[in-house]
């Protein structure tokens, strides 16, 4: 893998200019209709919480004030349209369910602190709208002309980017430096998703559920999945950008190689001779391809599965078996490879089968039999989630 | 005297321990319009040429 010296040949690049090198070609998050920039930090006992929203000022709030301030930018499962929490520091929103389980059932502030524990359901969804976490997003848009552990610090991205408030209001500027442009493919349907799971919020706050309770078996297990098919669909929607792709040469998930059709006549077997041994492609992945580089974004694709990974002469041949689209490379023809993107319309099919069949009486989710083991890996980015301490 | 901030050369160092190339030779070698010989001097030129493709800086 030679990612951390192409990322390297990026930083040298932006300390010779001083300016950001760009590492998408698209924003990596989507414009938000009610951000809310929130920094909170604990002293002794007590969470003080600075906020900010477009056209407010940034305010200051100490323990249970911090509901009224947070109400005001409109923070509440009672406003139609569901808040984005804006931050750059990981300590806030841990600190704001701090805050949020001082809220009794049914009190005044309920809607508040329920609010708070949705940013908190929703914030390990990659790509999603309903937290942003600013250092991320920054790190996933751009590279600096200086060293990694720099770009930890949010006033190092100031400094680049000449945002020289640094208060809550200037983190509303940084916000909306990040949405600026195109967004990535598919961030809208990882949006919808969120709008799903606030109006699901809304009902279950209006039936009486208390958010406090431990998740049942059933949300628990439509949690999960849910996660994995965002984190699927973030790391295709990543994918989808060429600038990205051009990078993702160096760590093997796109590959660039040579076409060969060993029997034009008699099938559609496609070989590609890999540029690189590298290659992350597995037999039985789904591909994409097309002929032409990784930053290529007009050629027609065409779609196939890997048969076999072998190595001939010193150099890795990936044979292609069921090959469709109009994009099929004629022998000769540079091609690049990327695993097929999943629907988004399968994976909400594939979720709402499995909330059936968690309601369904006879099936093996509720009847207790022991059912036929299914296995698929998970997203590291779920698991290191899965196993923070809540 | 080399032109990169002081944290930017540590880091560019670590990552050349094993060659024999400095933080002020990968500057050189990442501008430079020539294709480099191996794996490494070719990632980081496609490092900068991708940056460099953003912006208006010739190659």
């Amino acid at each position: 893998m030679t990612a951390e010296w192409y990322d390297l040949g990026q930083r040298l690049h932006a300390a010779h200019t001083r300016r950001p090198a760009d590492r998408l070609a698209h924003a990596p998050i989507t414009a938000a209709p009610c951000p809310v920039a929130v920094r909170a930090h604990r002293d002794g006992d007590s969470v003080t919480i600075a906020a900010a929203a477009p056209g407010v000022p940034a305010s200051t709030a100490t323990g249970r004030d911090a509901f009224e301030l947070l109400a005001s930018l409109g923070v509440t499962l009672a406003a139609d349209t569901p808040a984005t929490l804006v931050t750059d520091d990981p300590r806030t929103l841990p600190l704001l369910h701090t805050i949020a389980l001082t809220a009794p059932a049914d009190s005044e502030h309920d809607a508040v602190a329920a609010h708070i524990a949705w940013w908190r359901d929703r914030a390990d969804f990659p790509g999603g709208r309903a937290v942003v976490d600013t250092l991320d997003a920054c790190r996933t848009r751009w590279t600096l002309g200086e060293a990694p552990t720099a770009e930890r610090q949010p006033s190092t991205w100031r400094r680049w980017l000449t945002i020289p408030d640094d208060s809550t209001t200037g983190l509303l500027d940084l916000h909306t430096r990040l949405s600026d442009g195109e967004p990535l493919q598919w961030l809208d349907v990882l949006s919808e998703d969120d709008e799903w799971s606030y109006g699901a919020a809304q009902s279950a706050l209006s039936d009486g559920f208390d958010w406090r309770r431990r998740d049942t078996t059933t949300r628990a297990a439509l949690g999960l999945r849910s996660r994995c098919d965002a984190a699927d669909l973030y790391a295709a929607a990543l994918l989808s950008d060429p600038l990205y792709r051009d990078r993702a040469r160096h760590t093997g998930h796109v590959v660039t190689g040579t076409a060969h059709q060993p029997q034009p006549d008699k099938s559609r077997r496609i070989d590609v001779t890999c540029t690189r041994m590298d290659a992350r492609l597995r037999p039985g992945n789904t591909v994409t391809g097309w002929t032409g580089t990784p930053t290529t974004t007009n050629a027609l694709p065409f779609t196939a599965q890997v048969h076999t990974a072998t190595v001939r002469a010193g150099r890795l041949v990936l044979s292609l078996t069921g090959t469709t689209g109009l994009g099929a490379p004629p022998n000769g023809a540079r091609v690049t490879l990327m695993p097929s993107p999943p629907s988004p319309s399968l994976q909400r099919r594939g979720r709402s089968t499995y909330r059936a069949l968690y309601s369904a009486r006879r099936s093996w989710l509720t009847t207790g039999r022991t059912p036929t083991p299914t296995r698929r890996p998970v997203p590291l980015d779920v698991l290191v989630a899965g196993a923070e301490p809540s | 005297m080399s032109t990169l901030d002081p944290s930017l050369h540590a880091h560019t160092a670590r990552l050349l321990v094993g060659t024999d190339l400095t933080p002020d030779d990968a500057q050189a070698l990442a501008a430079s319009a020539t294709d480099a010989p191996d794996a490494l001097g070719a990632a980081i030129q496609d490092g900068w040429h991708a940056a460099a493709d953003q912006g208006s800086d010739p190659r």
